[in-house]
Parts: C-alpha cells; sequence; structure tokens
C-alpha cells in the first residue's frame, strides 16, 4: 500500500518542483498586491500575474504544444533520426538531433502520436524552423497554446487598439495641433533608450522592444516585442504596464526640475469647439497619411482610426459600445494571461530582466523630459504660449499622464485646468508610439 | 550628414554613429508624420471655420445678454452662454448679468471640478444627441 501511495506521489505535480518557480510565486504574489491592494493597472497586472502563476505550476493541458509539424529549432546537420514514417512515438520521445557548431539540440515529441512524413534524413543540413517531421495525434494543444496565437500572430494588440480608438476623443488634439509634436518629442526617449540597450549588449531587435517602452503603451509593446524580440516579451510587457502605472510618481520630479515656476503658472487660452467632420476628416487622414508613410504601422494605425471613427460617426452606436466594450476585455483577459503565461521562471528570472526593467526607467524619463523639453521650445515661437507641464503628455499611457500634468499645474495655480489641454499631446504620444514602432519593423531585422 | 541617408536595415550590434544616424531618421519620420499631420490639420480647421463664419448670418441669431458680464477666470464662455440662456428663460431678456462667481463648494477643491467638468463631457460624448 504504501508503494501504491509512493507510485501515486510521483504522479503528482510535487516531483516536478524547480528552484525557480517559488521565486516566480513570491514575483507573482508582489504583482497582485500592487494590482489588487495599490490599484496598479488592475486590468492588466491581475491577468499578468495570474497566467504567471499557471505558467510556474506543473500544469497539464494548457500550453503544451499539438503534435503536427516538428521543425528545427536551430540551423544545422540532422545527425540523428529516431522515428519513420507510420511510426507510433509518445510522449517525450526523441525524435531527432541537430547539431551545430554551438552544441546539440534534440527534437521531442509533446504528445504521443504517429508519424505521417519524415522531411529530413541523417546528414541532411537544415535552416532555424525547417520542418523535420510531420506527425499525427488526436491529442490536441493546450489552452493557452491556441489562446496566445493571438500574441504571436498579432492579433491582440491591434484588436486591443480599435478599443482605444473607440474610448478617445481626439477634440483636444485637432483643437490644437501642434500639441502633436509634443507627442512626437516624447519618442526620443525610445530612440534613445534603443542606443543605451544597444550599448549595453542587446541586439538591434531586442533594444527596440525595449526602447518602445519609453512609448507607455502596452499593446504596441507587446505588438513590437512579439515581433522582434519574442523571448523578452515577459520582461517587456511588465516593466511597460508597471511603469504605466508609475508614471505620477516618475513624471513629477522631472517635469518641476525643468520647468520655473513661471512656466508651471502659464494659464492655456480654451479649446475651440471640434465638429463632427472634423473629427471624422481626421481620423481619415490619420489613416491615409501614417500608412503611407509608414506602412509597418498599417494594424495598429488602421485600427485605432477605424474605432475612432466608429465613435465619432454617429451611427454605428452598436459597434462602438462593442469596441468600448466587450471587445477591448475579453482581450484584456487573453493578453493579459498570455504574457503572463509566457513568464515562466526559466525565461524570466534572468540578468536581462533587471536590465530591461532599469531601462525602462530611463525611458520613461527620456520620454518625460523630450516632452517638457519640446514645448518649451515651442514656446520660443508661439504667442499663445504651450504650458510645459503638458509635454510630459506626450507619452502615451492614456489618461494617466494627462492627469499628472493637470495634478502638477493645479499644484503651482489652483486654478489652472490643463486636463483637456494635456489630452492632445497624450492622444498624439499614442500615434507617435504607432509610427516609430511600424519604422522599427520596417528597418530592424530580428 | 551622410548618417541621415542610413536606409540599409539595421542588425546584429550596430557601430555607436550608425546607431545615432539610424534613431535620428527614425525620430525624423514620426515628426514628419505628426507635423504634415498638424499642418493638414490646422488647415482644415481654418476651412471649416471660415466656412462655419459664412453660413452663420443666415441663422437667426440666439438671444445673448445685454452686456458681457464680469466672471471669473475658471467659467469658460460656454458655461456663462448656458447661464445667460438659463436667467433669459426663466426672467425674461430684459435681465442684465453684471457678474458670475463660482459656488464656495465647487472652488474648495478644482481638481474635483475640473474632473466634473471631464465626466459630463465623457457621458454627453457617450450618447447620441437629438
Amino acid at each position: 500500500m504504501l508503494k501504491d501511495y509512493l507510485d501515486f506521489f510521483q504522479l503528482t505535480g510535487f516531483p516536478s518542483i524547480t528552484w525557480q518557480m517559488p521565486v516566480m510565486w513570491a514575483i507573482v504574489m508582489v504583482l497582485l498586491y500592487l494590482a489588487v491592494y495599490k490599484g496598479f493597472e488592475p486590468l492588466l497586472l491581475v491577468p499578468i500575474a495570474f497566467g504567471a502563476l499557471l505558467a510556474n505550476l506543473p500544469s497539464v493541458g494548457l500550453v503544451n504544444e499539438p503534435i503536427g509539424a516538428m521543425v528545427s529549432p536551430v540551423a544545422g546537420s540532422v545527425i540523428e533520426m529516431h522515428v519513420k514514417p507510420g511510426e507510433f512515438f509518445e510522449e517525450g520521445a526523441l525524435i531527432a538531433v541537430v547539431s551545430n557548431p554551438e552544441g546539440r539540440e534534440e527534437i521531442h515529441a509533446h504528445a504521443r502520436g504517429q508519424v505521417s512524413v519524415a522531411h529530413k534524413a541523417v546528414g541532411d543540413r537544415v535552416l532555424a524552423g525547417s520542418l523535420l517531421v510531420t506527425a499525427y495525434s488526436s491529442e490536441p494543444g493546450g489552452l493557452f497554446y491556441y489562446i496566445s496565437r493571438g500574441i504571436e500572430w498579432e492579433i491582440f494588440p491591434p484588436l486591443i487598439f480599435l478599443g482605444v480608438g473607440a474610448l478617445t476623443d481626439f477634440g483636444p488634439l485637432i483643437a490644437r495641433p501642434i500639441t502633436l509634436l509634443l507627442g512626437g518629442a516624447a519618442q526620443i526617449g525610445v530612440a534613445v533608450t534603443f542606443m543605451a540597450a544597444t550599448l549595453l549588449g542587446f541586439t538591434v531587435g531586442e533594444s527596440a522592444s525595449i526602447g518602445i517602452i519609453g512609448g507607455a503603451d502596452g499593446p504596441t509593446a507587446i505588438f513590437l516585442s512579439a515581433k522582434l524580440a519574442p523571448h523578452l516579451l515577459p520582461a517587456i510587457a511588465v516593466a511597460a504596464y508597471s511603469y504605466m502605472a508609475l508614471v505620477p510618481l516618475i513624471q513629477p520630479p522631472i517635469m518641476r526640475a525643468l520647468t520655473s515656476k513661471q512656466e508651471r503658472l502659464i494659464r492655456m487660452t480654451s479649446l475651440r469647439h471640434v465638429g463632427k467632420l472634423e473629427k471624422l476628416i481626421f481620423a481619415l487622414l490619420v489613416t491615409i497619411l501614417c500608412i503611407l508613410l509608414v506602412p509597418a504601422a498599417t494594424s495598429l494605425i488602421g485600427m485605432l482610426m477605424l474605432g475612432n471613427f466608429f465613435r465619432e460617426c454617429g451611427v454605428t452606436d452598436r459597434l462602438v459600445k462593442t469596441a468600448q466594450n466587450e471587445i477591448i476585455n475579453i482581450i484584456t483577459i487573453f493578453l493579459g494571461t498570455s504574457v503572463g503565461m509566457t513568464m515562466t521562471g526559466t525565461r524570466f528570472l534572468r540578468q536581462e530582466t533587471l536590465l530591461i526593467i532599469g531601462l525602462g526607467v530611463v525611458a520613461f524619463g527620456v520620454s518625460t523630459a523630450s516632452g517638457v523639453l519640446m514645448a518649451k521650445f515651442l514656446n520660443l515661437f508661439l504667442k499663445k504660449k504651450i504650458n510645459p507641464l503638458i509635454g510630459s503628455a506626450g507619452v502615451s499611457a492614456v489618461p494617466m499622464a494627462a492627469r499628472v500634468s493637470q495634478v502638477e499645474g493645479q499644484r503651482a495655480d489652483p486654478n489652472n485646468y490643463l486636463l483637456m489641454h494635456a489630452m492632445g499631446p497624450n492622444v498624439a504620444g499614442v500615434i507617435g508610439t504607432a509610427v516609430i514602432a511600424g519604422y522599427y519593423i520596417a528597418t530592424v531585422t530580428r | 550628414m551622410h548618417f541621415l541617408l542610413a536606409t540599409e536595415p539595421l542588425n546584429g550590434h550596430p557601430e555607436f554613429f550608425e546607431n545615432l544616424g539610424y534613431q535620428t531618421v527614425g525620430i525624423l519620420v514620426v515628426i514628419t508624420s505628426l507635423g504634415t499631420l498638424w499642418l493638414c490639420v490646422e488647415i482644415l480647421g481654418r476651412l471649416l471655420n471660415a466656412y462655419a463664419h459664412q453660413a452663420a448670418p443666415a441663422q437667426s441669431p440666439a438671444p445673448a445678454p445685454a452686456s458681457p458680464p464680469s466672471t471669473e477666470s475658471s467659467i469658460t464662455p460656454e458655461i456663462c452662454a448656458a447661464i445667460s440662456a438659463a436667467i433669459t428663460n426663466v426672467l425674461g431678456s430684459e435681465v442684465q448679468i453684471h457678474s458670475i462667481t463660482p459656488s464656495p463648494k465647487t472652488q474648495a477643491n478644482p481638481f474635483v471640478q475640473a474632473w466634473s467638468v471631464e465626466g459630463r463631457r465623457q457621458i454627453f460624448h457617450s450618447h447620441t444627441l437629438r
């Protein structure tokens, strides 16, 4: 009986616990604490943290890949092939071995199945991603294997942008379009962090993904990382969303350091009324112009402005409500948990995660400073001065960064209302981040 | 300035100046995109504004206060117009408004007032008013 009991123990998850798992549980608890008790971006941090918890348990049927095409993970030569067409294999069976100058890579079966076709033989040369064996199995992949395709195939971020577009009023930006330049200037933080990451030894694809944290736009950060550095996605997503929640702590000291008391007291004139026609033309204009200039940003800009056109046209109420609520909520759950699922201990507990988190602060800081300095620069030429405090809202983080401008403005003058003025650069930052992400996608090789 | 013309894809670990040139081009792309948008929106706004001014004399003007009241700076022209309309409706057009002062309650916490205004704006934006 004792033997049966011990045999059963071997079937439980306890023998599969590794040292990384408890460490990740502690990190999950910190994230949950920040989300639940401190209110740090709870809509995203809760699914991310819970997904990370599931990823760091010896789960079954959650993330396992289905049997189908087995590919070589590296370039090299096939030195062993252990299966033939028609043969059956068990879960975990060694299928093939590929050798390259850096060592040997073993390809194991994720589930039991039968070989349909062996595409390579011993001695054949293969590239990373080359098909080795096609197999059949009645066992499907895990739930999140399929859901996380939404990140890998870059479906979720553009759908989030559809909802963001349906929620965003571009009126303040249209009323004072010069604030578009503040949203553009904030992208300097992205570029500076890109360069800093390259100097620290990251590849250009990784550096672009790290730099985009400075854009303070979660979906764009995930979109770019999934394309250029998927192995860094968990660290980048956690850094991006954590720092977005920390905007009220990161930005004010920089804003105060770069502005004088007199500049903080500047009152801006009321924004003019922006009509429906103007908003509709703006949505079409942004779509056409940005896609012509940066075609790689099409899926982000296109969906953002589609959502906004729904909102402004006034004849698609049901679609607007769906985009603003159901779509964005469902996708947020899937996106958050899928990102969390990538936070396995072996991927997350690395020195580079600390570097990414450090570089994230640099990105936010430089983006904030660039926006403020651009506002001061524009004031040299403008008759109607801009309060430089709204420059910091050029980092996206809608509407958190605009709120920070409002609070800082009222610290200097309790009767100064900067909120609506800050919404201009704030939404311009969303467009600017999507444009620079498109530039990186088009010009950086992974 | 030749680095500004670097159009080849960046890969691996680029040299500092190659990277600097690449980033400069990236920022120029962003500024060009947003700057062009700025110009287009500015022109569009002026055109629509000019068109609205041309169309305005054809419409019958709404009743307005006999003289512009002295107001606190936190009261926007829209609020002033709404108050004028309400008074005209209740007391008639013979009344003159001399000053408008925000209530001490809302003045006490201007941040709350700003959020109330923003909230009302969002509520009105989320409804189709007919």
